[in-house]
């Protein structure tokens, strides 16, 4: 080799050696979208997640369980006596023949239709008694103390002044008695005879509404570099199918026609994206666990209607994108598991109608509306590029 | 953060530190990639698909020789590997036409930009400029060469005189 050769190629290399060229300022995205996700995340591996996930899930619905198993159905009765009361009136539990002797007692210095009433008061003070209602209020004040006064010692005793009082208390007694029933807190039958320990289970599945949305290429995580290379910028178009949910309930049944549920329910996502350089499908899987209040607002025959509102956190379980390339000669397909999904918060209002099929089993119907709170998560889904979605609930649930 | 704790945090696929790998690299390893793709599309396929490959296998780097010299390597041989898969070694134009016989003023080179010189290197056709980068820029032997790119030795020796050739005509031409 010449002397003159070596120079050349010498010259060449000084020159290039450290030359430096612009690069695009967006190929780094690019390029990140596509490397290994940090090892120190992907160490938990998916069954140990779903394991965790569904541990958080059992303890949770076992500490609301118990919670719930051990706040009682009615309150105990209000105090009667007041703090100015002690030491001067004396709680006397009413024997039904003293009451019935004090009772007919009143009535033998009243005319006809005083006797009717005094008799009809008996019945309504009886029913009273055997049927306290869930809370006390001032109605079941007032008959509590009208027994008190009915059954004083030495009460039979008595003034005109007295008879007025009497009888004027007995006209309280006798509408608030009325009221009471007109409000239904004297059911004709025991409201709780049948339900037990007021727990209920189920089983639902649901649907909710698809749809779709625009993207860019951060959305898409291929193992096929070319694709996203091909073009610039390229736009994808995601269509999300509809939701499929499906999962288990448990309903603690609370006084006054209230209720508190929640559950396990999984969720399943499906996706097609599609560019003028690719296109691919996404699979998304969510355990969520749901809790919601639930007021029954109407019962007509075996009909019920209630309204619910609440939340559901929904944790992230597993997902992968298959992508298809069509591009120029460069074509292929692979598959790319999705990581460091956020758990996804979300608030939901429903309106449902059961219809009991038989005792305390009933099927049931719930509209919804829900709203998916922004995670901040990479993976695009139905929830992020549609966050308020309707649905349809259908499920059938027992009571114990 | 040195060289060494940059590298540990990629193999740790700490993404600050990748990223801040990509922004210590990639402006010369376009240079490089530039020089054998011949325009820019091409030239940025190669650097994304190069630095997909540093990361994935930086865990084998082992301090053994300049942590640039690995990292441009990996690139070199991407870009021989995409030029080789997509059939572009193979030169649709002849320099036959060329008068080899003439005489050659090698001190023009040095009246080039290195900007002006990357232009004309991408105007040679694809199989010469591939054996001028590899025998200029990068270092190899004519040996090497033809085993990378499956040609013999002497067409090695052959394309590289025409390419040399060909620049100085050109550089002759940029000038008047």
């Amino acid at each position: 080799m010449k002397i003159d050769d070596r120079y050349f190629e010498k010259s060449v290399q000084s020159k290039l050696a450290e030359h430096e060229t612009d690069v695009r300022s967006d190929l780094w995205a690019a390029i990140e979208s596509q490397l290994p996700v940090n090892t120190a995340i992907r160490k938990v591996p998916l069954y140990r997640r779903v394991i965790g996930y569904s541990a958080a899930a059992v303890t949770v619905g076992i500490v609301v369980a118990i919670v719930l198993w051990q706040t009682p159905d009615h309150q105990l009765p209000a105090p009667i006596i007041t703090e100015n009361d002690k030491g001067v009136l004396e709680i006397v539990q009413p024997q039904p023949a003293t009451f019935h002797t004090s009772t007919a007692s009143a009535a033998t210095s009243l005319d006809s239709r005083s006797v009717s009433v005094a008799a009809e008061s008996e019945t309504e003070v009886m029913a009273s008694f055997t049927n306290m209602p869930t809370t006390a209020t001032h109605e079941t004040e007032a008959v509590v103390s009208v027994a008190d006064h009915m059954s004083k010692p030495g009460h039979t005793a008595r003034t005109p002044q007295d008879e007025k009082t009497y009888r004027q208390k007995l006209d309280e007694f006798e509408h608030a008695g009325r009221n009471l029933k007109a409000k239904g807190k004297i059911p004709d039958a025991p409201e709780h005879s049948q339900k037990g320990a007021g727990i209920q289970l189920g089983m639902m599945a649901a649907n909710a509404s698809p749809g779709s949305s625009q993207n860019s290429a951060r959305a898409i995580r291929t193992k096929i570099p070319t694709m996203l290379a091909a073009q610039h910028n390229p736009v994808y178009h995601f269509d999300h199918s509809m939701p499929i949910s499906a999962g288990i309930t448990v309903t603690k049944t609370l006084p006054q026609n209230w209720a508190l549920e929640s559950g396990l329910v999984y969720t399943y996502l499906y996706s097609k994206y599609r560019s003028n350089n690719g296109n691919g499908s996404q699979e998304l899987h969510y355990l969520g666990i749901p809790l919601n209040a639930i007021y029954r607002f109407a019962r007509i025959k075996r009909f019920s209607f209630y309204a619910a509102a609440g939340g559901q956190v929904d944790f992230y379980l597993a997902g992968r994108q298959k992508d298809e390339g069509y591009d120029e000669g460069i074509s292929g397909s692979g598959y790319k598991e999705l990581k460091h999904e956020n758990v996804q918060f979300s608030i939901q209002a429903n309106l449902g109608a059961a219809f009991t099929l038989y005792k305390q089993t009933e099927l049931y119907l719930e509209p919804y509306m829900a709203y998916y709170i922004e995670n901040n998560s990479s993976i695009h889904n139905v929830w992020k590029d549609k966050p308020f979605n309707f649905g349809l609930t259908l499920g059938i649930r027992t009571g114990f | 953060m040195n060289e060494r704790e940059l590298i540990e945090a990629c193999k740790n696929n700490d993404p600050r530190a990748q990223k801040r790998l990509y922004e210590t690299f990639a402006r010369k390893m376009m240079s490089v990639c530039l020089r054998y793709a011949g325009n820019r599309e091409m030239a940025e396929d190669f650097l994304q698909e190069g630095f997909i490959k540093v990361f994935s296998s930086i865990q084998s780097y082992n301090y053994e020789g300049s942590f640039e010299g690995w990292i441009r390597r990996i690139f070199v041989n991407t870009a021989l590997e995409s030029l080789r898969k997509n059939d572009l070694l193979r030169n649709g134009v002849e320099l036959d036409t060329l008068d080899t016989q003439q005489e050659v003023d090698y001190s023009t080179i040095d009246r080039i930009s290195a900007d002006e010189l990357m232009e004309l290197i991408a105007q040679l056709p694809p199989g010469f400029r591939t054996v001028f980068n590899m025998f200029a820029v990068e270092g190899y032997s004519h040996k090497e060469i033809a085993q990378v790119l499956h040609i013999t030795e002497s067409t090695s020796r052959s394309q590289y005189t025409r390419a040399k050739r060909v620049l100085q005509k050109w550089i002759k031409e940029l000038e008047q």
